[in-house]
């Protein structure tokens, strides 16, 4: 007889397992992904954030999704096997590395969309380094809308300044030969105000830390609720159990929290310095 | 009670599941091992002339059996894709250097899974399973999430479980090591890919070299100003891993400080001067890609057929 | 003859920043014209250059104005990839450039990107490469390349396109004296065919074919005159800290016409005239022996005996394959046994003998400044930096110590700031004294004078001179030859993983044209007093 699993794995891994008990419906996951791209581009589009990617971007995305494979494949497991399974739901290094890796690609490259192509760069590349495309294109959706997307919603909302980083006037004098770097006046106030919040923005410390939070919350839901919830089930038959996705996003809300406030300091900082 | 030869042996134990792995990543492999398996290299044998797409195809299918059939598939699947690297270039080199990273990641993987294992879950992969206890950890490991025994059937499980990504992982990076980006991304464009992204993946594909190479000399730079050295050599991994971390910051600015340049390279040598492009270099089928399609049938064929005879996965993934 | 470039009135000032860093009023080139374009780091050539290839105003922001017409035609109305069928860029660094696995890949780009058909782009490929002499290359990978050979490359994938300007922005750098002395010879040859300009410190090398010279200074044209005129700027050209060759003074000097080194030369021997020598020091007591041997599995063998002494500066010189940087790497333990080579490098000092590749070990006693030395710059501040060694390592050095190399280096008013926020030749001095804070007195160089201007070589020209004052060993490798002639007290040739000469300066560069090591001018000046 014909091992029912052989079915469940379907074309290319994919399982199409729709009815798994507990299992988020697909409309509503559709109906996310569509209504979170279009509500991107309406406030994109709204307070001029949207702007083509030029050459120089698709090189730092590429950068960034080289260290992504690196750490995913060397670092990170490195680091994994120092946190005992115990924490393990608390704390992954290999997910957290490659989160403050992408923060600083969005920090350097400062425009909507740049989120959901750096996931989507690394999905194709983990697949050639490691996966062999098994799963795809569901990975790379699951990526770049899980994701990427709230990166991108960040960078629209901050209108192109995730960590505070703008383009205020300055002089470029340092010593013989050396030219600031453009965007290098330091920390400016998100929404360009420059009393009451404007003013408490503005303070060099405090994107990063607003950035981190409200990048890092998000993080940690999406990722047990849209795999577990909806995608392991899809892909590969996953079992639903809605106590551990409750307690995964719990889990891992400390660390992706943490995480996300650092990595937007070292995103502020290589922005910073490379202008 | 558990004795101080129990208790020694139980941190043996541990360490021994955290440490070869990572004593066979840094110290075995390093930084240019993992280059060497990671990158193109110019050569000429068979596999060099199969078509990259074909090798997509092989790598799919590769995981398509290995994850509907029982584990000794999967274990022989990888044997079989490793030892194709004794016939690419410094082919010994490679097969010892793949091997290591294969056996690294199993043993990593064993010892990730089997101290964790519950006994629901060993209930449902082993039917009628009464446990055969080989090891009784120490009561304060459960701190770190183990289990209070160690039997025979998480061994088992954890194993077998360990065989289900190296196969993949051996053909994938087959692919790498056998084509250029370039012929790869040629077979992405196929799918429509657009060209700016396989320009990035392009760029990625390349800069994975200098990263390794750059985070590489960090590190030394920072073992010979002194990092560690004030403590035993035995705390050499922990070092290594905060010069690592340590390094991530100056290497990714150096690296995309470079980064400008490559742009405007690109974009002074006209690209994305026109929605298509063309290929120098057509990628064509053969008949040896012909063979190989051959093989994935044959592969395809196996799956049906072990799981017609009953040998089909046994083992659930949560 | 027409204009090939025609600019008028344009300026331009970075995104984020109020100064201009670059203003022209008028400017331009003939057809078939080759310009020498210099000046110090951060002067505006690049944005110069980049204003001429469309880079700005089309993809780097900030506020432009006026007009830059190519041809007649202004950039403003052209996009860059249409403006790069004109104009061709090569730039300073090849493994910046280069981002495909071979060589036929690398320069079939250009043509791929404007979707000709595989048949005519494989005939632009053959020609680039015949026309740039490296079809010894094809087929090779690019990431084995010496950066000699990767910049030729480049040069070629720019060519692919056969452009009627084409720009080079210091295009010799980065890579070696025989990369260098091709990508001269290149250029030679293609004077009058197409429009040229070349963006380059060592004027002496450009000088010989080119027809006129721009000198840069904070974003203005200062100088722009016919080669045959230049004598007359040689003073101001000095004062803007242009590397000027010891002939041209010494020609102008003596009221002489031509500032060839053989007329020069001539008049020096027949009036007798004596030019002074650099000081060569024999150094103090011995600080470093070492000894050793190191196979690859290509076959690559290196074999080597040295001792080195207190107080003196060595230059490491050899074409690439030589096996300078593995002499260094053998130094510093960096060789990996299992993966790359079997080493057996032994260093000895007066106190300690180190036989295994114990870095942290060889690290107490050599100090290493790489040539990417961004790489070791891991702290916040520059402060934090030079006591990074203190702190891992608890080295002798005390805060007078380290507020002494702070002083050597003029770092005291960047203490609190972030080293990778600082310019580059400040992060070098960073770079390098955080090394020496390490504590160890004997310190190795990796081409420390690529990329750097002649005001920043000059700096670190008079830092190494301090530092040998004050007893360190310094071991540089090096392919700039005038820097090795003017601060070098000793020479070492390295050919095929062989010592094949050792020597003061002026002893190796006698001979050094076999290795492939072209002598500055200012030996070959003396030389003829010498005889």
């Amino acid at each position: 007889m014909l091992n029912i699993d052989m079915i469940k794995m379907g074309f290319n891994g994919i399982a199409g397992n729709l009815s798994e008990p507990g299992i988020i419906p697909w409309p509503i996951v559709a109906i996310y992904f569509a209504l979170a791209s279009l509500f991107l581009f309406y406030i994109a589009r709204k307070n001029g954030s949207l702007s083509r990617f030029k050459t120089v971007d698709y090189v730092y995305v590429g950068i960034g999704a080289a260290f992504m494979i690196v750490w995913n494949f060397f670092v990170g497991p490195f680091l994994d096997k120092f946190v005992p399974s115990g924490a393990a739901s608390f704390i992954g290094f290999g997910s957290l590395g490659q989160f403050v890796i992408l923060l600083i690609v969005i920090g350097v490259v400062r425009k909507v969309g740049v989120g959901m192509l750096g996931w989507a760069i690394y999905d194709i590349l983990a697949d050639i380094y490691s996966y062999g495309f098994g799963g795809e294109p569901i990975y790379l959706i699951y990526k770049m809308f899980a994701f990427g997307i709230i990166m991108d919603l960040w960078i629209a909302a901050t209108r192109g300044k995730p960590f505070g980083i703008g383009s205020g006037k300055t002089s470029n004098a340092t010593d013989a030969g050396a030219k600031a770097p453009a965007g290098s006046s330091g920390f400016v106030s998100a929404s360009g105000a420059s009393a009451g919040i404007g003013s408490f923005l503005s303070k060099p410390k405090v994107i990063p830390v607003i950035a981190g939070i409200v990048m890092g919350i998000p993080y940690a839901i999406a990722g047990p609720l849209f795999f577990t919830g909806f995608f392991a089930p899809l892909l590969y038959g996953g079992i639903v159990d809605w106590q551990a996705i409750i307690f995964g996003m719990y889990a891992s809300l400390p660390s992706f929290l943490i995480f996300g406030i650092i990595g937007s300091f070292i995103a502020a900082r290589v922005s910073k310095v490379l202008g | 009670m558990y004795s101080l030869l129990d208790t020694f042996i139980s941190w043996f134990v541990l360490i021994f599941g955290v440490g070869a792995p990572l004593y066979v990543i840094f110290k075995a492999i390093g930084f240019n091992g993992f280059r060497e398996i990671t990158v193109y290299s110019k050569y000429n044998t068979f596999l060099y002339r199969v078509n990259p797409a074909i090798k997509i195809v092989f790598a799919v299918v590769i995981m398509m059996v290995v994850t509907t059939t029982i584990w000794w598939i999967g274990a022989i699947l990888t044997v079989a894709v490793l030892s194709l690297y004794i016939t690419l270039e410094h082919g010994k080199r490679k097969l010892y250097i793949g091997s290591l990273f294969i056996m690294s990641t199993l043993v990593g993987s064993l010892w990730g899974y089997a101290p964790f294992v519950t006994y629901s879950t060993l209930s449902v992969v082993f039917p009628h399973f009464t446990p055969d206890v080989i090891w009784t950890w120490p009561s304060y490991f459960a701190i770190m999430g183990y289990q209070h025994v160690l039997t025979l059937q998480a061994l088992k499980y954890s194993f077998q479980i360990s065989f289900r990504s190296t196969a993949i992982m051996a053909s994938a990076l087959l692919l790498v090591m056998t084509n250029t980006p370039s012929q790869i991304l040629r077979t992405l464009h196929r799918f429509h890919i657009p060209d700016p992204i396989l320009f990035s993946i392009m760029v990625a594909m390349r800069t994975v070299s200098f990263v390794l190479e750059y985070l590489n000399e960090s590190i030394k730079i920072q073992m010979m100003r002194g990092l560690g050295s004030k403590h035993s050599k035995y705390l050499k991994p922990i070092f290594f891993f905060i010069a690592a971390m340590q390094g991530l910051v100056p290497t990714i600015i150096h690296i995309m400080r470079g980064g400008k340049d490559t742009g405007i390279s690109a974009d002074t040598r006209g690209f994305r001067a026109t929605k298509k492009r063309s290929y120098v270099e057509s990628v064509p089928i053969n008949r040896l890609d012909y063979y190989v399609l051959a093989i994935v049938v044959v592969l395809i064929v196996m799956d049906v057929a072990i799981n017609i005879m009953g040998f089909g996965r046994t083992i659930p993934y949560n | 003859m027409s204009k090939a470039i025609e600019i008028n009135n344009i300026e331009f000032a970075y995104l984020g920043s109020s100064d201009k860093s670059l203003s022209i009023q008028e400017f331009s080139v003939e057809e078939g014209e080759s310009v020498l374009i210099t000046g110090l780091s951060g002067s505006g050539k690049s944005t110069f250059i980049q204003c001429i290839n469309g880079i700005i105003p089309h993809i780097i922001d900030g506020t432009f104005a006026g007009s830059v017409k190519i041809f007649g035609t202004d950039t403003k109305e052209m996009k860059v990839p249409e403006i790069s069928r004109t104009v061709g860029t090569l730039l300073q660094d090849p493994e910046r450039q280069v981002i495909n696995y071979t060589v036929e890949e690398e320069v079939a780009f250009a043509p791929e990107n404007f979707n000709i058909p595989a048949a005519e782009i494989k005939e632009m490929v053959n020609n680039a490469i015949s026309s740039v002499g490296i079809d010894h290359l094809k087929g090779k990978e690019t990431l084995k390349l010496s950066g000699g050979e990767l910049q030729r490359v480049a040069l070629a994938s720019v060519l692919t396109m056969d452009p009627r300007i084409l720009i080079l922005d210091e295009p010799t750098s980065n890579i070696d004296p025989e990369g260098t002395n091709q990508i001269f010879e290149f250029l030679r040859k293609e004077v009058g065919k197409r429009t040229l300009l070349v963006v380059e410190h060592k004027v002496e090398r450009v000088l010989p074919f080119i027809d006129r010279v721009v000198v840069f200074d904070q974003g203005k044209i200062v100088v722009d005159d016919k080669k045959e005129n230049i004598l007359n700027d040689v003073t101001l050209l000095e004062k803007l800290g242009i590397e000027i060759p010891e002939n041209m003074f010494l020609a102008k000097k003596m009221g002489l016409e031509s500032y060839d080194i053989e007329t020069v030369s001539q008049y020096i021997y027949e009036n007798k005239i004596a030019l002074k020598m650099p000081e060569r020091k024999k150094g103090g007591e011995l600080s470093l022996r070492t000894s050793g041997n190191v196979k690859y599995d290509t076959g690559f063998d290196l074999n080597f005996n040295l001792e080195f002494k207190s107080g003196t500066i060595t230059a490491i010189v050899g074409k690439n394959g030589s096996g300078k940087s593995t002499l260094f790497k053998g130094l510093i333990g960096w060789l990996d046994d299992m993966h790359q080579a079997v080493s057996d490098v032994k260093i000895e000092t007066p106190e300690k003998v180190i036989k295994d590749n114990n870095i942290a070990e060889r690290g107490k006693i050599i100090g290493y400044l790489p040539q990417s030395f961004d790489l070791m710059l891991i702290n916040r501040t520059v402060k934090r930096e030079l006591h990074y060694s203190r702190r891992v390592r608890g080295n002798s050095n005390s805060d007078s110590d380290i507020e002494r190399i702070t002083k050597l280096f003029t770092l005291e008013k960047y203490m609190d700031t972030d080293p990778l926020m600082l310019s580059q030749g400040q992060r070098r001095r960073v770079a390098m004294a955080a090394t020496i804070a390490g504590g160890p007195k004997i310190i190795l160089m990796d081409e420390p004078t690529s990329g750097q201007d002649y005001y920043h070589k000059k700096n670190l020209g008079d830092e190494i001179g301090l530092l040998k004052q004050m007893g360190y060993t310094i071991i540089m490798v090096s392919h700039d030859m005038r820097f090795a002639f003017h601060y070098a007290d000793r020479m070492v040739v390295l050919d095929s993983g062989k010592i094949v000469a050792d020597g003061t300066p002026e002893e190796v560069f006698d001979s050094s044209e076999v290795y492939g090591l072209l002598p500055p001018a200012e030996f070959s000046l003396r030389r003829g007093i010498i005889v």
